[in-house]
């Protein structure tokens, strides 16, 4: 099989369509899979190349050929996207044309979050009581302080808090209110209130986490978000137009 | 109870005489707007409320795509019908009057939810207009089913991205693996196949609109069938 050959099916839209197909399978499959076993508890804890490294290939099988489909996917997306673009095309349907290579260029800067979540985020969670501080790193601590939990009449909870104070060696370098949904970022790391418990003592659940991905997600997200935007105006207006002239 | 029960008999009135969708969908808002009231926040929570925002989303988007359409009435019958059936098991079931829990006290889970179900809504109308253009042929039915799974995989992708950073300034990332978030990955690759597949011209036409009408199938999984089914953290 020659170069050229080889490059028309991997860009191929047949070769998309077969990945997403296996992909969407595959991941079905895996949603029943994750049930029957334990090994999936720890899945959440850790960065998954970890976790797929700690488990046996007996429950990782379908992930692993998930990760194969999806790189196959990636390659195929990267090439069809290249082809389109250097295809040539009439100045007025420019746009049409790029708004699906902008969604596949969101989609690949996704993949590329998961790609570095999977590596190594990082997330620690544990109970504290008040007063008590977690080391961060060598030099800096996060100390929890004013943990209430607020309740409406009828004793349900209606939000909780704590001020964190995160010292760096000597000097205090962050003082916040967390709450659910308000979490303090220090040096790329996210410190969160998962929960405050009915301890006779204050205490809480907190969290220190550490996601590299996340904000190649974001900018994956807004990047697909804005493809697909401008794909459904322009089809719209292009389905209404040859309706018109039909 | 009885307000629930009358829109579901004008829905189903409404199979024969369409004004009285109308007459569904006046009362249907209403109780939707006394709910929100009521609870003293958006009525998403809980599975009585959202089969209530699922049922008026597809009411609401079926008279938004109607005019676009040959065969009408049809169309107007089965979204009826479909409405009247998301409604009917709300009246076994109580709703949650519970304030906000904490975690879910924020617009990111609002944009989440609200345009999550304005998906999974036009995904079903997409599966109705495939039936209509499988049986009758008409090439407009199939044109607004294409339409109609593109804007709710828009919804859908939106929803996806705003659960992702609520996600991430709830618990710290973006992505948990958990059973109701892997099948809403499956349902947004499902789409994403249906609407690469539709392009192709092996797929195109019957084999397309056949996959775009499957994909109820899988929403009313992602949406029903996991929360019964799957032990999630995303529990309805």
């Amino acid at each position: 099989m020659n170069v050229k050959r080889t490059i028309d099916i991997a860009s191929s839209l047949m070769t998309g369509i077969a990945g997403l197909f296996t992909l969407t399978l595959l991941m079905a499959v895996g949603s029943i899979a994750m049930l029957g076993t334990g090994a999936y508890e720890s899945i959440n804890t850790m960065p998954l190349f970890k976790w797929i490294n700690k488990v046996s290939l007996k429950d990782s099988w379908w992930l692993v050929l998930s990760l194969v489909t999806l790189s196959i996917i990636t390659a195929n997306t990267i090439l069809c996207t290249v082809r389109s673009l250097i295809a040539k095309t009439p100045a007025r349907s420019f746009l049409l044309k790029i708004s699906p290579q902008i969604m596949h260029a969101g989609f690949l800067l996704i993949l590329l979050a998961h790609l570095f979540s999977s590596y190594d985020s990082f997330h620690y969670v544990t109970r504290i009581y008040e007063g008590q501080g977690i080391q961060m790193s060598n030099s800096t601590i996060a100390r929890f302080t004013e943990i209430r939990l607020l309740t409406d009449k009828t004793g349900f909870p209606t939000g909780m808090t704590a001020k964190v104070t995160v010292t760096e060696g000597e000097d205090r370098v962050l003082v916040k209110k967390i709450s659910p949904n308000h979490p303090a970022f220090y040096n790329n790391m996210g410190i969160y209130l998962k929960n405050v418990l009915p301890y006779r003592f204050p205490a809480a659940m907190v969290e220190i986490s550490s996601d590299s991905g996340a904000i190649w997600a974001f900018a994956g997200g807004i990047l697909f978000f804005t493809g697909n935007i401008l794909l459904v105006v322009l089809k719209w207006r292009h389905e209404l137009s040859s309706s018109s002239l039909n | 109870m009885i307000i629930v029960i009358s829109t579901i008999l004008s829905y189903l009135a409404a199979v024969r005489y369409r004004f009285m969708l109308y007459a569904g969908l006046t009362m249907h808002i209403a109780y939707v707007m006394y709910r929100g009231a009521t609870a003293g926040r958006l009525p998403i929570i809980g599975l009585f409320d959202t089969l209530l925002f699922m049922s008026l989303s597809i009411v609401i988007f079926a008279l938004a795509l109607r005019p676009f359409l040959d065969n009408k009435n049809a169309f107007t019958s089965s979204s009826a019908a479909s409405a009247a059936v998301f409604l009917f098991p709300s009246l076994f079931l109580s709703p949650n009057n519970n304030p906000l829990p904490p975690v879910l006290d924020t617009y990111w889970f609002e944009f989440h939810v609200v345009l999550s179900f304005f998906g999974y809504a036009l995904f079903v109308l997409g599966g109705i207009l495939g039936i209509i253009y499988i049986k009758d042929k008409g090439i407009s039915a199939e044109r607004l089913q294409y339409r109609s799974i593109l804007i709710g995989y828009t919804f859908f992708s939106v929803a996806m991205i705003a659960g992702g950073i609520w996600a991430f300034y709830a618990w710290g990332t973006y992505w948990l693996w958990t059973p109701k978030e892997f099948w809403t990955s499956i349902l947004w690759l499902y789409y994403s196949l249906y609407l690469h597949a539709r392009l192709h011209s092996r797929f195109a036409g019957r084999t397309a609109s056949i996959l775009g009408t499957a994909g109820t199938l899988v929403m009313l999984f992602t949406y029903l069938g996991v929360g019964i089914f799957m032990k999630s953290s995303h529990s309805f």
